[in-house]
């Protein structure tokens, strides 16, 4: 199950790359990459959960980030 | 023993090695600190930089090669300022600096830091209104706004400020899992807003990018094109923009974690990432929308909608709620510091207010390229205390780790040599209208300087100094 969701959340994350350049080079519509980033968007955020970031943070010091 | 720090809710107890040097069982490579920093670094305000150069008439040419110099600056002093103190002494910048001033003094120190943190994150919470607001068609406030422009305006920050706050003395490190998550995906969207940006302004050549950049300075400028920033004001900008953190020190704490000083190379990957990458692309979107919609108003929220829709939304809202997050609380925890018997979650809260009420008055998101010079020129000297102490205060016969040494609780040295730069800095600044980030630099330079004459000149048998008094 965690590997499924990792090998789906990059190939979002690998979508989410995609879409503008495609838009830059006129393979699709503005409107076609906004719905693609977003559906790319909420399967990141779907399955990413599975499988990054299950320790606490390390570091709790420092300074905020600009 | 490490101190061990444990959230409040249910993730495991972790070593924070808050006061003692971190162990090498615990030490890093390289490879953890690009990651983190090309991650952190592409946060809410970056949004609003990146379109405020434009605003200020900055040339195209000043933007790529400026940020490229003070952005590689920036990773020198990480690299050969910040890290190779870290990775000796691995200590935190707290208790680096108390061994040096004294714990009373790092106290002051930690308020002035905690009031500045609350007023970057009441501008990460604008930025993040202006996104929430769109699904309501609010109504934005102009770039030249110092007040809210609507009860809506109020209604939205408050409502984005208690939820942020709320989180932040609840659940912090479920966010902070969050931002993991949500780092790379930023990335990725701020690279595409540039492309699709540069799509949108319909540009395929440099000399053409060039043009339509110096007609949205124009349009923005009501038909002048004139510039408050040039090549010298890019390149201290990029560099100082975070030099609490490198020459302040602050990332001590982050790099006492380094097996080798060469990992303060990968700071890096936030400087090209960040600060060079999202702030273009944002620039870029500001030109995208004044060319598009004729409106020159930097609201991440409907600049990021224009280019790449409701992800673009997500993203700011995102991006200002992970990095308003940490710094309220980092806020909480100073303010905690300055009031023992208080409890974190109440100091957490208190923090949440100021930087919700602060994220009312847009001017402090707009005015943030000042700010941020203000920021470093305040909290920035104390770094060079630490440098002057570890390089050169045996050289001169004066005891390293002094306030330690003798146990002080307020080291006058430091005092003077942070207040006197600093208050004349802020008399230019604020008395003379000087541009903050001209200040950053000298009054670092000045402060260890002052600190090690003052250090000498008082410098007296430690025999003579009872435990437990100022010196």
């Amino acid at each position: 199950m965690k590997n499924i969701c990792k090998w789906i959340g990059l190939l979002s994350i690998a979508v989410i790359f995609i879409l503008p350049l495609a838009f830059y080079i006129e393979q699709i519509t503005l409107e076609a990459m906004k719905e693609g980033l977003l559906i790319s968007t909420l399967v990141w955020f779907g399955t990413s959960v599975f499988w990054i970031g299950s320790k606490a943070p390390k570091d709790l010091a420092g300074d905020p980030i600009l | 023993m490490p101190q061990k720090y444990k959230p409040i809710d249910d993730s495991p107890v972790i070593e924070e090695f808050e006061s003692t040097p971190v162990p090498e069982r615990a030490q890093k490579g390289a490879k953890a600190f690009w990651g983190m920093y090309a991650g952190e670094h592409a946060a809410g305000t970056e949004f609003m930089i990146g379109p405020l150069f434009l605003l200020a008439g900055v040339s195209l040419q000043n933007i790529f090669w400026g940020l490229l110099l003070g952005n590689f600056l920036a990773v020198l002093s990480w690299r050969f300022i910040c890290a190779p103190i870290a990775t000796k002494a691995r200590l935190t910048l707290y208790c680096h600096l108390e061994k040096i001033a004294g714990k009373k003094l790092v106290k002051i120190y930690n308020l002035a830091n905690g009031v500045l943190f609350c007023f970057l994150a009441g501008a990460m919470i604008t930025v993040s209104a202006t996104a929430v607001g769109i699904p309501f068609n609010l109504e934005m406030p102009a770039f030249d706004a110092i007040y809210p422009n609507s009860a809506s305006f109020i209604m939205i920050v408050v409502a984005v400020g208690v939820v942020i706050s709320a989180v932040a003395g609840f659940g912090y490190n479920a966010v902070s899992r969050f931002a993991n998550i949500a780092a790379p995906w930023m990335v990725l969207v701020f690279l595409g807003c540039g492309i699709v940006a540069l799509k949108q302004l319909g540009v395929d050549s440099w000399a053409g990018l060039e043009a339509i950049w110096t007609e949205s300075i124009s349009f923005a400028q009501g038909g002048e094109v004139k510039t408050s920033m040039g090549f010298l004001e890019v390149v201290l900008f990029a560099w100082f923009c975070n030099a609490a953190m490198h020459v302040g020190m602050s990332d001590l704490s982050v790099f006492r974690y380094a097996k080798k000083a060469s990992s303060g190379w990968a700071t890096a990957g936030g400087m090209y990432v960040g600060h060079y990458m999202a702030w273009i692309a944002a620039a870029l979107m500001l030109a995208a929308q004044i060319k598009l919609t004729q409106s020159a108003d930097p609201v991440p929220g409907p600049m990021a909608f224009n280019v790449v829709g409701i992800a673009g939304i997500i993203c700011v809202v995102v991006a200002g709620w992970t990095t308003a997050n940490p710094t309220i609380y980092r806020a909480g925890l100073a303010f905690q510091a300055m009031l023992p018997g208080t409890s974190r979650l109440s100091m957490t809260l208190l923090a949440g207010g100021i930087a919700t009420t602060a994220a009312i008055f847009p001017a402090f998101a707009f005015k943030l390229l000042g700010f941020v010079g203000l920021y470093g020129t305040i909290l920035a000297p104390m770094g060079a205390v630490i440098f002057a102490d570890w390089y050169l205060s045996k050289r001169i016969g004066v005891t390293p780790f002094h306030a330690e040494a003798i146990g002080c609780g307020v080291n006058k040295s430091v005092l003077f040599a942070w207040l006197i730069p600093v208050t004349i800095s802020l008399y230019f600044i604020f008395a003379q209208g000087v541009t903050t980030w001209y200040f950053v630099f000298p009054a670092w330079f000045a402060c260890g300087v002052l600190f090690l004459v003052f250090s000498r000149l008082r410098g007296m048998p430690q025999s003579s100094v009872k435990k437990g008094e100022s010196v």
